[in-house]
């Protein structure tokens, strides 16, 4: 019964993996967090399936452009709390950080709307 | 079905064989470690309904889950546990309801209306106090039965309505059975509380009756 098995490893797994898990679970490339995700891109590509298109939709059936995405006015507009920034880090170049300031300070590139 | 014909049917049969055992002693840590990434996820966001227009029912309104409960460290941390561990509570429900099916334990352990609706109301009502003798009990009382079975249907309820929120353009009609993202979002947490809700009920019960605890361990004598 290979699931037995696969269990049965996965609780050791697991037993390990909750007492390594204090901090942030920064290495989730290697180790059964990283099985599990290259896991998870196999069934990400097969619901994607690159070799077949999506389904077409008669026209009739097609959203009319005007309904979607569905915009509505928010009853509150959000706001950076004091202090925020945006921390780039992990497997970059140059790991570093931008306040809301910076960021509104760089290149824009509009996007025109429908 | 007939007395003779019962205990025909389970002779031999330990009351928890080692595969419902071991099925269940899984779901622990599985749940737990569920609960917790799933609540980690839950705190970058803990609302319901879309960013702007909150459904205002939800009585939690942008409280975050206690820090205790999370589990991950950080959001990317709780969904790679939540989407890791997901596959082995649906492959573990899966060997569970094979192998109740294969060996008609549904027969003794589901709920069946017509048989199990009296026995459960009079069991409740003896639970109330309302009722002095508690009904006659032959594998679980209707009670159990409703409620062993009502948690398996909020399982399935909490996989499906997980896997649209989890992939909501692919699954979009997985999404649209729950209202759409944000019903599949709501239909999720909610699952998440009836099944705390269970397992606090499951605990009392339990300690009530702690020889049931014994049997799940040991299985208990054969029939």
């Amino acid at each position: 019964m290979p699931n037995i098995i696969t269990r049965r490893q996965f609780v050791a797994t697991v037993a390990t993996g909750a007492v390594l898990a204090t901090g942030k679970t920064a290495r989730a490339q290697s180790g059964f967090l990283g099985w599990m995700g290259r896991w998870n891109e196999r069934v990400d590509r097969a619901l994607f399936g690159s070799d077949r298109l999506a389904a077409e939709l008669p026209p009739a059936e097609a959203t009319p452009a005007n309904a979607f995405p569905s915009y509505f006015i928010s009853e509150d507009m959000p706001v950076a709390p004091a202090g925020w920034v945006l921390k780039v880090g992990g497997l970059v170049a140059r790991p570093t950080t931008f306040s809301l300031e910076q960021l509104q300070h760089l290149t824009r590139t509009e996007f025109g709307g429908i | 079905m007939e007395a003779t014909d019962w205990q025909e049917r389970w002779q031999g049969r330990r009351a928890q064989p080692w595969l419902i055992r071991l099925t269940h002693w899984l779901n622990v840590p599985l749940l737990l470690l569920m609960a917790g990434s799933g609540l980690q996820i839950f705190a970058a966001y803990p609302a319901l309904g879309p960013r702007g227009a909150r459904y205002g029912w939800y009585p939690w309104d942008g409280v975050l889950p206690p820090t205790w409960a999370q589990f991950g460290g950080w959001l990317a941390g709780g969904r790679h546990w939540h989407f890791a561990l997901g596959w082995f509570l649906v492959l573990n429900g899966i060997v569970y309801l094979s192998y109740m099916a294969a060996r008609g334990e549904w027969r003794r352990r589901s709920f069946r209306p017509h048989r199990d609706a009296r026995n459960a109301v009079l069991m409740l009502l003896y639970y109330l106090r309302l009722r002095r003798a508690a009904p006659p009990i032959d594998f679980y009382n209707g009670l159990q039965r409703l409620a062993y079975s009502a948690i398996m249907v909020i399982a399935l309820a909490e996989v499906l309505s997980g896997l649209a929120i989890y992939k909501p353009v692919q699954l979009w009609w997985l999404g649209s059975l729950f209202g759409g993202y944000d019903g599949a979002r709501a239909v999720h947490l909610i699952g998440l509380g009836l099944l705390a809700l269970f397992t606090a009920m499951h605990l009392v019960m339990v300690t009530l009756h702690p020889r049931a605890i014994l049997t799940m361990l040991t299985g208990g004598k054969r029939a």
